[in-house]
């Protein structure tokens, strides 16, 4: 779950840098979602689930700033689980 | 008739640009994200023996003017031969088939439209491409635009890796802890499997007999194979680096094709995503028309038909139906739904178990004077060969049903 954490960070940080395309971003974030839904369980899954969401949204509405914060949710959810 | 130099660099250039495809960037960056540099050394030892490989597959067909598979029939026989050969073509469906999810997902990188939709289009531009083309201008476009794939090397090389850690890498193993074992011997035979594709052997051999090589060319076969899979194999060291510095610094473990997709921003910003979907598919489709061809090549030397790229469809047409059904069976497990890095990897491993079967029938008749005459094989590289694919295939018997059941 920690890897999905920091692969979806290391995507909302760079879409918001203005480095990725929304669709590269959605990409990553739908694949997210399929893979932590198939294995993952509990809070910190259900917490994943629900940025990886966010992040979609904030792609959907080109809302750099809210990527952003996403990112850093994700970073930081990322190194509790590591 | 090409002058030496001409025809030695437009081979090292194929070499280059043809060198990646989806299985060696697929395994390559699973390496570099779970075990950082540890894995560098079975790049190496694939491309080693992969060098004895492609210039005994390029003089076999110099001084005999036989294609492998043409030459194993004459030598042992239909009934000895037809074995290799279906064990080769079932592993090339697999490896076609994740071949065709790879420029899939590349043109998905490039224009953000699902998968599914591209596979049909570009089966259908895959077996046009081949009805219609010659082979030396499929296979130089496609290599030279798969030099593309040094944007790996400019990566690597900016993210400032440790020289030191990465040398030590490419020359001995680094041992995971135990729990990890099983997974890092299933991406080792992984990584070997995808450097030494025995269809990239069977291809060059046919290419060199198509191309009427003869003695005079083994001196430009030789730099070919040494040059050109080095700097190959450097290529696929690069995609393992830039993986480790992106990837394993971060916790991620590769899973998807789509993580993947972002290992080339940190170090290229905005070039990254359009340089590596353009790569991505671009190399893949290269690889997509070796198997292809390959397939068919050995299938109709085996049987004893017309074969020929150059030749028009009509003069040549079980050659033609072999790749068109071929292509069109490979694209059902992709269109039924399984996980294209899956099939990739699991592809590349049954690849490393298949080796003895399909390399040491081509590695006796090296050995055979009737076949290369003066010119049979130095004892090192029967050696290299021989230990390597049997260590390869030993190790992915014992790592493919660890990893399947999910032990380590």
């Amino acid at each position: 779950m920690a890897s999905w954490d920091a692969s979806l960070a290391l995507a909302a940080s760079a879409w918001a840098r203005g480095d990725l395309p929304k669709h590269v971003v959605r990409n990553a974030a739908e694949a997210a979602t399929e893979e932590l839904s198939k294995e993952a369980t509990g809070h910190d899954a259900a917490r994943a689930l629900a940025l990886a969401y966010e992040l979609r949204e904030a792609a959907e509405h080109d809302d750099r700033a809210a990527a952003s914060r996403v990112a850093s949710a994700l970073e930081k959810q990322a190194k509790a689980l590591q | 008739m090409k002058s030496s130099f001409l025809q030695m660099a437009l081979g090292i250039i194929t070499a280059i640009g043809g060198f990646l495809e989806v299985g060696s960037v697929a395994t390559a960056a699973q390496a570099g994200a779970s075990h950082r540099y540890g894995l560098i050394w079975s790049i190496v030892l694939g491309t080693v023996c992969l060098i004895f490989l492609i210039e005994m597959s390029g003089r076999l067909a110099a001084i005999s003017r036989h294609t492998i598979a043409d030459a194993v029939r004459e030598r042992f026989g239909f009934d000895f031969a037809i074995w290799p050969r279906l064990a080769e073509l079932l592993v090339n469906f697999l490896v076609l088939g994740a071949e065709i999810g790879g420029i899939c997902l590349g043109l998905k990188v490039l224009t953000g439209i699902d998968t599914r939709w591209w596979v049909v289009p570009v089966a259908l531009f895959l077996w046009f491409v081949l009805w219609v083309g010659t082979l030396n201008v499929i296979e130089n476009s496609t290599s030279i635009l798969g030099l593309l794939t040094i944007a790996f090397v400019v990566a690597a090389v900016k993210m400032h890796p440790d020289w030191l850690p990465l040398a030590r890498g490419a020359v001995a193993p680094v041992f995971p802890p135990r729990s990890e074992s099983g997974h890092y011997w299933f991406t080792a035979v992984s990584i070997i499997g995808a450097t030494i594709s025995p269809y990239m052997v069977y291809f060059y051999s046919s290419g060199a007999v198509e191309d009427g090589w003869r003695e005079k060319d083994l001196p430009a076969n030789r730099v070919t194979a040494v040059v050109g899979m080095s700097f190959g194999a450097l290529m696929s060291i690069a995609v393992l680096v830039a993986s480790a510095e992106v990837f394993h610094s971060r916790g991620i473990d590769i899973s998807r094709y789509e993580q993947i997709a972002l290992v080339l921003t940190p170090a290229l910003h905005r070039w990254g995503w359009p340089i590596f979907g353009a790569a991505l598919a671009v190399c893949c489709f290269g690889a997509a028309v070796e198997i292809s061809l390959a397939s068919a090549y050995s299938v109709a030397q085996t049987f004893g038909w017309n074969w020929g790229e150059d030749e028009k469809p009509v003069k040549r047409a079980r050659f033609s139906l072999t790749y068109t059904i071929l292509i069109f069976l490979s694209i059902v497990p992709i269109l039924l739904g399984v996980d294209p890095l899956k099939q990739t990897i699991v592809s590349m491993a049954l690849t490393a178990i298949i080796l003895p079967l399909a390399i040491l029938p081509f590695l006796l008749l090296l050995n055979d004077e009737t076949f290369v005459g003066t010119h049979r094989n130095g004892p090192i590289g029967n050696t290299v060969v021989v230990i390597t694919i049997f260590l390869a295939s030993i190790i992915a018997l014992v790592a493919v049903p660890l990893e399947i059941i999910g032990g380590s």
